[in-house]
């Protein structure tokens, strides 16, 4: 028994090791500079889609008791948010303007669309996505919307 | 004479609101984490979400995640246009809250006169029976109930205060309200003492039609499975007027006439 279920894990761990390299990409964004009265740095939010699946990659929300905006990433809210999935996610404190490279990793997970929202306090919401089939491309682009710029992702090889 | 005329104060009084639309008005549906206070405004109005007359705040309930009833509602506040008071969220799931008796009442007219004017009494024609004149004409008893519902959500929607009582008229939502988007099908669905209830008339009226946008209301009817189905094309809050009326089981009554009066938000995509 015992010796089944290490190898069972040994199976696991080298799977997991195979996807990991396997499937990984590089997701690389603007924050535009927003000229307001009232600046509020957005919450971001990507995640992967397949079905009615979902797969949290990545949020950026107010840390701590401040955070009740979260339901603002809408169509983030209703496929993750509110079920608490995005614990899981690459969880950070919202940035400014600026540029922003995230290395996100995709399990074995390879055609999906990838969906980026962006939402702003007292101003907009941006909602974007792309289909991403690993076996077909490796580079793919998103025009920038009017919370988010322009988006270049690479697959990892 | 006091008790009579005080009848005769609520016969007007409720007569006033069959002219109206009941709405259950939520400050928010949808909330990222509890506790959290919503307020609530119930009010029998023409307009959506707009304001006209309180209505008795006997008659609001509020069903908890749980489905059980939530007994302290804090304080209720019954103004000149709106029955208001903030519920406290603080499980999170979707609550359910009404306005509106379960139970059906009584509504008798009756023509009188040279002119044949239209009288209205809160009764059964038996009960009324002291009530109305010898020469009386086109003397009807409906028998009607008409409530107002809405849902909020606070994190992961829950089916429990979905579920139907299977008594009498009620409109169950198949979409879950907290994923309602503009540009995808909401379907309801219409229960006469748990039995899907086809041609029950579903009238969807936007808030944003008092600013003269989309000023159409959408209609649709329920299907022999007592489905309805319909798309939104905006985001914003919205009433849909639910109903039905045809020829009655009840031997006390002509006709019945139930409408639920469901106030929602279709969220942008």
């Amino acid at each position: 028994m015992r010796s089944l279920f290490k190898t069972s894990m040994l199976a696991a761990t080298l799977s997991f090791a195979g996807i990991t390299h396997a499937a990984s990409m590089e997701v690389s964004f603007d924050i535009p500079q927003v000229t307001t009265g009232k600046y509020a740095r957005p919450y971001v939010a990507i995640w992967a889609e397949q079905g009615k699946e979902s797969k949290p990659l990545l949020v950026w929300h107010l840390q701590g008791q401040e955070d009740k905006w979260l339901k603002d990433l809408r169509r983030w809210w209703r496929k993750i948010g509110r079920y608490d999935d995005h614990v899981d996610s690459l969880t950070g404190a919202t940035k400014g303007p600026g540029h922003y490279q995230e290395t996100l990793d995709l399990g074995d997970w390879s055609e999906f669309t990838l969906y980026v929202e962006a939402a702003r306090e007292n101003g907009g919401r941006s909602l974007v996505k792309t289909n991403i089939d690993l076996n077909n491309a490796q580079a793919y682009s998103i025009p920038a919307d009017a919370e988010i710029g322009p988006i270049q992702i690479s697959i990892n090889p | 004479m006091f008790k009579t005329s005080l009848c005769a104060l609520a016969v007007v009084a409720a007569s006033s609101s069959f002219a109206h639309d009941l709405m259950v008005l939520p400050s928010k549906s949808i909330l990222s984490a509890v506790p959290a206070n919503v307020a609530v405004d119930v009010t029998a109005t023409h307009d959506v979400y707009r304001f006209d007359k309180a209505v008795s705040p006997d008659n609001v309930t509020v069903y908890g995640p749980d489905g059980k009833r939530i007994r302290d509602l804090g304080t209720m506040v019954k103004g000149a246009t709106r029955t208001s008071f903030d519920l406290a969220v603080t499980e999170e799931g979707t609550y359910k809250i009404t306005y509106g008796s379960s139970m059906a009442g009584y509504m008798t007219t009756y023509e009188i006169g040279e002119r044949n004017t239209r009288k209205r009494l809160r009764g059964n024609q038996k009960e009324m029976a002291d009530q109305i004149p010898a020469d009386a004409k086109n003397i009807e008893t409906t028998k009607m109930g008409r409530t107002g519902v809405t849902y909020i959500t606070s994190k992961a929607p829950t089916d429990t205060v979905l579920k139907p009582s299977n008594q009498g008229f009620e409109m169950v939502p198949v979409t879950h309200p907290a994923d309602y988007i503009n540009g995808e099908e909401i379907e309801i669905k219409t229960l006469m003492d748990g039995k899907p209830l086809a041609g029950a008339k579903v009238v969807v009226k936007a808030e944003s039609a008092i600013y003269g946008i989309a000023a159409e209301p959408v209609e649709v009817s329920t299907d022999k499975s007592g489905v309805a189905r319909f798309t939104l094309d905006n985001a914003g809050r919205y009433n849909a007027a639910v109903s039905y009326s045809g020829p009655s089981s009840d031997p006390l009554a002509d006709k019945e006439a139930y409408t639920v009066f469901y106030t929602f938000e279709v969220v942008y995509e």
